[in-house]
C-alpha cells in the first residue's frame, strides 16, 4: 500500500553515513599528534635535501675559529678544527636521512616479498621461508652488523644500508607471514578467489592493503632503527667518518674530547636530532592505523563484543550468612492469571553515551515477570534486546548507561529490593544466587584452561563458602546430570565438548545456585536446530521441575512462541508489542509482529503467503520521528511521523489481550496512565482504528494479514 | 596449463537442453588431510571424510536446496562445485563434461559460468575497500573489454538489477557502512558481474536479520527465473527449502540421504533423519505434541560409523544399517532416500509401518481454522506468487 519506493531499496538505513570524514587528509588533521610528528618529519626531510644550498659553510672546512661556542657567525658553534657543527648537521641529515629510508625501503620490500609470499602460498614454500626468517631472527643482530660493517668499511651509505637490511627484515616477514595466513582465511580472499581473480592481484588488491598498517609502522620504525644504527656504527668508528652524518659528528665530538672540553653545542645537536626525529615518526606510527583503516573508532553504540562483560565468579570474601534458605513453593504450573511477580521492570531506558551525544537503545521498556513464567522477548539486530538483558542483570559496561527507570525484585519470601540500588556486594550475590545468565556463546563464556567441573565448582566456591569439597564435587555431578551432561565430562575442558554440550554447561553454571530467574541471551542462535531442540527441551523441563522464570531473547520469532508464556516484542529500543504467546500468534496486533510472523517459512499445513517486510531495522542513532517502524510499515500515516505510539492494550473476542504500540489502536484504553499526546480524537484514520478495535480487524487494511486468522 | 584441464568457454545452448543439468556433482567424494599430530610408519594418513559419494544434479531455471547441519559437508559440496578445493573421487561436470579446473584460465571459465555467493556479507567484503572498488574489480575481470565509464554503467546496471537504487548512494561507502542486506545484494551483484549460468549460494540469508530473508531469497528467485541460471541454496532452514526451492536434498555426514521435490521431502520425509530435522525446527504452525526423541550427536567425520553413519542415532536401526550402506530406494517419482526402512523384506517392512505411525503428524498444522487468506493484493517478489515485475 503505502510502500515507500525508499524503504524497498533498504536505502534509507544507512543513506547519509555515521559523519566519518571523506578525506584522508581532514582525518589526519583531527589528529594534532600525528599531524605534528608529520611536520617535524618533513622539516628533517627538506632540510636533508636542500643542504647544499643552505649550508652557511663546507662542512669540512677548517678555520681559525676553533672550538667557539654558537655565535651570529656559526650559529651552532664550531669544532676543534673550527668546522662549522650547523653545516655538519645539514649535510649529516643528509646521510642520516638516506641510510633510514633507504634501508627502510629495502628492509619492508624484502620482508613484504619474503612474509607475504610464504603466508600466501603456504606448503614447502611457507616451511623454507619461515626456517630462513628464523635463522636470521635468532642470529644476534648487533654482533652481525659490526662483523658486517667490518667487511665493509668504505663502501659509504649503500654498505650500511645493505648491513641494516641483511639484520633488520627477519622481523617484519614474520609479522606479515602470520597477519597473510590469517588474511587468507578471510572470506573476502575466498569471495575474490570465487569471483575468479588472479592471485596476484589477491595479493595486492586484498592482502597487501589490509597489512598497510603493518607494514607502515614497521617502514617507520625500520627509519628510526636505521638511524640509529648508522650513528652507533659511525660513532664506533665502523662507518666511513670522513662522510658527515650525525653519527660522524659525534665520532668527532668524543675523538676531540668534547664533553671534557664542555662543547656542549658539539655534540648535543646531533644527539637531539636524532631523539626529535625519532620521537616524530613515533608519533606519525601512533595514528597511522586511524590513519588508513575506513573504520574509524566509532563513537557512540559500542560492539556486542564490548558490551559483552565477562560474569566474574569471583570469591567474595565477605562471607555472609544466609538464612535458612526460603525453598520457593512446589513449581506450579505458570497461568497467564499469576500476579506473583518476581521481576518487575519499570519505564527502563538504557543510553549510550557518546561524542555524538546519548544514543537511546532501549526507552521506556516496562515488563513483569511472574514466578515460573517464560517471558520471550524478540527482536532484530539493533532492536534494544541485548542491552536489555544486560541492564536487568546490571551488566551493562560503559558507554551504556541505565538513565531512567526501575527494577524490583521479589524475593521468595515476598520482600522486594531495588535492583538499581545495590552496592557491588549485594549485586554479586543478587547475580548468581537469585538471578542467572546465560550467553550465546558459550565458548567464550566459558575459562578456556579450566575444566568444565572446576567452573561450576568455582561459582559455588565463591557463593557457598560453607560447603566443603565432598559437597561441592557431588553438586556438580548432580548439576551435569541435571543437563544431561556425563558425569566424566566433568574433567574436560570446553574445547572437548561439543557446541550443544558447551551450552550445557553454561546452563548448569546458571543453575549452580538454585535461582529464581535466568536471563537466556540468544543461547541456541549457534547451534543446529536439532541440537537446539535438544537444549530447548531441556531447559523447559528443568523449568518445569526447578520452578524458576526464564527471561528468553531471541531473535527466533517462532522459537519464542513455542516456548514462552508471553512473548515482547521490540524495534527501535523500545516494546512494541506484549502479548500472551498464544493469543500473539494468532492474533498479532502491531504491523510488525504480523510482518514478522509473515517472514518465517512454515513446515505445516499448506504453504501461506511470505510477505516479510520492506526495507531493514533501524539504526538505533538515527531513528525516525514518531514511529520507529513508520518508514517500514505498510499502514503508516501522517500522525505516525509526529507521535511516538504508546502501548494500548487491545482486548480480545475470547478473553485475553495484547499491548500494542501503534496508532492503529488508538481507540483502546491505554494501558499507562494516560498520555496527552495519544489524543484519539486527532487520529485521521479514527475508522480503521475503530475496525481494528471491533474484534474484527484489519480484514481490509493489511495486506499482509496472516493466514491464521482471527477465529478459534 | 596442464592437459587435464577441461573446462568449456560456454557454448551459449544453455537452454537448448532443458532436460540436461547445467551443472553436476557425480559420485563426488572429498578427504581433508588431518593436520597435526606425528605421522606414524605404518598408520595410514586420518582424513575427515567430509563428503562422500554425493551426486547432485542442477538444472536450468531451478533452484536446489542442500539441506543439512553443519560439518554435513553442504559448504564443501559447494565449494567443490565451484572448484575451489579439488575433488578426491568422483567429478564435477558442468554441461555434461568433466571439470577439472582448479587455476589459471580454465578455473577462470570455470567461474564465469558458475558464481559463489558466501554466508557471512560483513565477512565477505574487503574492509579498505570501497562497494565500487570491490565491484569495478569483478567487472574488469568478466566484462575485459570495457573501460573507466564503461564499467561504471555496468556497476550502475549491477545495483539497480539487485535494487540498490540511486547506485551512485552505495558505491562511494565502505561495507561497514551499509547494512547487512545491503552487503549480501552486493555480493549478489559481484556473482552476477560474471553473468553466471549457475549460483553456488552457501547460506546466503543466515546471518541476515529475519525481516529482510525474505527480500534477499526473492531476489535470488528472481533472478534464477530471468536468466533462466541453475541455483544451489545451501541451508540448514529446511523450512525456507520448502518456500524457495523445487528440489530439496538433504545431507547428513557428507552423504545425501534424501532428495526430491522439495514438497515431499518436507511433507513426507521419507528418511528417519530428515524427520529428525523437521521434527526439531521451530515451527509454531504445526501441533508440537510428539516432538521425535534424540540426544544423538552428528559422528565424528575421521571415523564414520560403518553401513548407514545415522544408524547410531537411529530409533528405527536394524542390524544391516550397522554393516551395509543403504542403498538409494524410491519414495515416489523423484523423491529417494537412502534409507533400508524402504528395501523390500518383512522386518523393513515392519519398522517402515512403525515409522509411518511415528511420524504421521509431523508436519500436521496447529487445529485452527485456518481460512484461506483472503484475495490479498500480490505482494511484490511473492514467494507463492512470484511476480517479477518489482521487486
Amino acid at each position: 500500500m503505502a510502500l515507500q519506493p525508499a524503504a524497498l531499496a533498504e536505502a534509507d538505513a544507512t543513506a547519509e553515513s555515521s559523519g566519518g570524514p571523506n578525506h584522508l587528509w581532514l582525518r589526519l588533521l583531527r589528529s594534532p599528534l600525528t599531524l605534528s610528528g608529520l611536520v617535524i618529519v618533513l622539516i628533517f626531510v627538506v632540510l636533508a635535501v636542500i643542504a647544499p644550498w643552505v649550508s652557511p659553510y663546507d662542512p669540512s672546512a677548517v678555520s681559525d675559529s676553533t672550538l667557539v661556542g654558537p655565535s651570529a657567525s656559526h650559529w651552532l658553534g664550531t669544532t676543534q678544527n673550527g668546522q662549522d657543527i650547523l653545516s655538519q648537521m645539514l649535510y649529516g641529515a643528509r646521510a642520516s636521512m638516506f641510510v633510514g629510508i633507504g634501508a627502510a625501503v629495502l628492509t619492508t620490500l624484502l620482508s613484504v616479498l619474503v612474509g607475504v609470499t610464504a603466508g600466501y602460498i603456504g606448503g614447502i614454500g611457507d616451511e623454507l621461508l619461515s626456517l630462513l626468517a628464523n635463522v636470521f631472527l635468532v642470529l644476534p643482530s648487533l654482533p652481525l652488523t659490526i662483523i658486517l660493517a667490518a667487511y665493509l668499511p668504505h663502501s659509504g651509505s649503500l654498505g650500511i644500508i645493505l648491513v641494516i637490511t641483511v639484520t633488520g627484515w627477519a622481523w617484519g616477514a614474520r609479522v606479515l607471514r602470520a597477519q597473510t595466513l590469517s588474511l587468507r582465511k578471510r572470506d573476502f580472499v575466498e569471495a575474490a578467489r570465487a569471483t575468479g581473480e588472479r592471485t596476484w592481484r589477491i595479493i595486492l588488491k586484498d592482502i597487501l592493503p589490509n597489512q598497510v598498517a603493518v607494514i607502515a609502522a614497521s617502514f617507520l620504525g625500520t627509519v628510526t632503527g636505521a638511524i640509529l644504527t648508522q650513528a652507533s656504527l659511525a660513532f664506533l668508528g665502523l662507518a666511513d667518518v670522513t662522510q658527515w652524518s650525525w653519527g660522524t659528528i659525534l665520532y668527532w665530538a668524543q675523538t676531540g674530547s668534547a664533553l671534557l672540553t664542555g662543547a656542549w653545542w658539539w655534540f648535543v645537536p646531533a644527539g637531539l636530532a636524532i631523539a626529535v626525529l625519532g620521537t616524530a615518526l613515533s608519533l606519525v606510527n601512533f595514528g597511522i592505523d586511524e590513519f588508513i583503516n575506513p573504520r574509524l573508532r566509532q563513537a557512540g553504540i559500542g560492539t556486542k563484543k564490548a558490551q559483552r562483560g565477562q560474569v566474574s565468579a569471583k570469591r567474595v570474601r565477605r562471607v555472609k550468612r544466609r538464612g535458612p534458605a526460603v525453598r520457593r513453593p512446589a513449581a506450579a504450573p505458570f497461568t497467564q492469571d499469576s500476579t506473583d511477580v518476581v521481576l518487575d521492570v519499570r519505564n527502563l531506558r538504557v543510553e549510550y553515551v557518546g561524542e555524538g551525544g546519548r544514543t537511546p537503545a532501549v526507552s521506556d521498556v516496562s515488563f513483569t515477570l511472574r514466578r515460573g513464567e517464560v517471558l520471550g522477548i524478540a527482536g532484530e539486530s539493533g532492536s534494544g534486546k541485548s542491552t536489555l538483558a544486560y541492564a536487568i542483570t546490571r551488566l551493562h559496561k560503559p558507554p551504556a548507561e541505565i538513565s531512567q527507570g526501575e527494577i524490583h525484585y521479589t524475593k521468595p519470601d515476598g520482600s522486594t529490593v531495588d535492583v538499581l540500588a545495590m552496592d557491588d556486594t549485594e549485586l554479586r550475590e543478587f547475580r548468581w544466587e537469585e538471578l542467572s545468565i546465560v550467553f550465546q556463546s558459550a565458548m567464550h563464556a566459558l575459562n578456556p584452561v579450566l575444566r568444565i567441573g572446576a567452573q561450576i565448582e568455582d561459582v559455588i566456591v565463591a557463593h557457598r563458602p560453607g560447603m566443603n569439597a565432598p559437597e561441592r564435587a557431588a553438586r556438580v555431578i548432580e548439576l551435569l546430570g541435571i543437563v544431561g551432561i556425563p558425569a566424566d565430562r566433568a574433567n574436560s575442558y570446553p574445547h572437548e565438548l561439543s557446541g550443544g554440550m558447551r551450552q550445557r554447561a553454561m546452563i548448569a553454571v546458571g543453575l549452580a545456585l538454585d535461582p529464581e530467574i535466568i536471563v537466556m541471551d540468544e543461547p541456541t542462535t549457534a547451534l543446529d536446530v536439532v541440537i537446539q531442540r535438544q537444549i530447548i527441551e531441556k531447559i523447559m523441563e528443568l523449568k518445569d521441575r526447578l520452578g524458576f522464570s526464564v527471561v528468553f531473547i531471541t531473535h527466533d520469532l517462532s522459537l519464542l512462541i513455542e516456548l514462552s508464556d508471553t512473548i515482547a516484542v521490540m524495534y527501535g529500543g523500545k516494546v512494541v508489542e506484549m502479548a500472551a504467546a498464544d493469543d500473539f500468534y494468532r492474533r498479532p496486533q502491531h504491523p510488525y509482529s504480523r510482518g514478522l510472523l509473515a517472514s518465517f517459512p512454515t513446515l505445516g499445513g499448506p504453504k501461506r503467503e511470505l510477505t516479510g517486510i520492506a526495507g531493514s531495522p533501524p539504526d538505533l542513532r538515527r531513528l525516525p520521528s514518531g514511529c520507529a517502524f513508520r518508514p517500514r510499515c505498510p499502514h503508516a500515516f501522517d500522525a505516525c511521523a509526529a507521535q511516538v505510539p504508546q502501548l494500548y492494550r487491545i482486548g480480545a473476542p475470547g478473553g485475553g489481550s495484547s499491548l500494542a504500540a501503534c496508532l492503529l489502536h488508538t481507540d483502546a484504553s491505554p494501558d499507562q496512565a494516560a498520555d496527552p499526546a495519544a489524543d484519539p480524537a486527532s487520529d485521521p484514520k479514527t475508522d480503521t482504528a475503530a475496525a481494528a478495535g471491533a474484534g474484527d480487524p484489519h480484514s481490509e487494511t493489511t495486506p499482509n494479514e496472516l493466514a491464521t486468522g482471527e477465529t478459534r | 596449463m596442464s592437459g587435464e584441464t577441461t573446462a568449456q568457454v560456454a557454448t551459449g545452448a544453455g537452454g537448448a537442453a532443458a532436460g540436461r543439468p547445467v551443472l553436476e556433482a557425480v559420485h563426488v567424494t572429498k578427504h581433508f588431510p588431518v593436520r597435526g599430530g606425528l605421522p606414524r610408519r605404518g598408520a595410514t594418513r586420518k582424513v575427515v571424510h567430509a563428503v562422500e559419494d554425493v551426486s547432485l544434479s542442477l538444472y536450468a531455471g531451478r533452484i536446489t536446496a542442500l539441506v543439512g547441519e553443519s560439518g554435513s559437508g553442504k559448504s564443501t559440496l559447494a565449494r567443490l562445485l565451484a572448484q575451489l578445493y579439488p575433488v578426491t573421487g568422483g567429478e564435477v561436470r558442468l554441461h555434461g563434461r568433466s571439470v577439472r579446473a582448479l587455476r589459471g584460465k580454465a578455473f577462470r571459465d570455470h567461474v564465469r559460468q558458475v558464481q559463489l555467493i558466501l554466508q557471512d556479507p560483513f565477512a565477505s567484503f574487503n574492509p579498505v575497500a570501497t562497494i565500487a572498488g570491490t565491484l569495478r574489480r569483478a567487472v574488469a575481470l568478466h566484462h575485459p573489454g570495457k573501460r573507466g565509464r564503461e564499467r561504471t554503467a555496468v556497476i550502475d546496471d549491477l545495483l539497480t538489477q539487485i535494487n540498490l537504487v540511486p547506485p551512485r548512494q552505495f558505491t562511494a561507502k565502505y561495507p561497514h557502512e551499509l547494512s547487512g542486506g545491503q552487503l549480501q545484494r552486493i555480493s549478489i551483484a559481484r556473482a552476477l558481474a560474471a553473468d553466471p549460468e549457475v549460483f553456488l549460494a552457501d547460506e546466503p540469508v543466515s546471518s541476515l536479520d529475519v525481516s529482510i530473508r525474505l527480500g534477499i531469497l526473492n531476489l535470488l528467485r528472481r533472478l534464477t527465473e530471468e536468466r533462466n541460471a541453475a541455483m544451489l541454496y545451501v541451508t540448514h532452514d529446511i523450512a525456507s527449502a520448502r518456500y524457495f526451492a523445487t528440489d530439496t536434498a538433504v545431507m547428513y555426514a557428507g552423504q545425501v540421504v534424501e532428495s526430491g521435490p522439495s514438497e515431499a521431502v518436507t511433507q513426507q520425509a521419507a528418511h528417519p533423519y530428515t524427520q529428525l530435522l523437521i521434527a526439531s525446527a521451530p515451527d509454531p504452525s504445526r501441533a508440537s505434541a510428539d516432538r521425535v526423541k534424540d540426544i544423538g550427536q552428528p559422528p565424528s567425520l575421521i571415523d564414520p560409523p560403518a553401513g548407514c553413519r545415522f544408524h547410531p542415532r537411529c530409533p528405527y536401526a536394524m542390524e544391516r544399517c550397522k554393516v551395509d550402506t543403504p542403498a538409494s530406494f524410491d519414495i515416489s517419482p523423484g523423491h529417494t532416500a537412502r534409507c533400508w526402512l524402504y528395501a523390500d523384506d518383512e522386518e523393513a517392512r515392519a519398522r517402515r509401518a512403525e515409522n509411518a505411525e511415528a511420524v504421521a503428524t509431523l508436519t500436521a498444522p496447529v487445529s485452527l481454522d485456518i481460512p484461506a487468506p483472503p484475495d490479498s493484493p500480490v505482494t511484490p517478489d511473492s514467494p507463492v506468487a512470484p511476480d517479477t515485475s518489482t521487486d
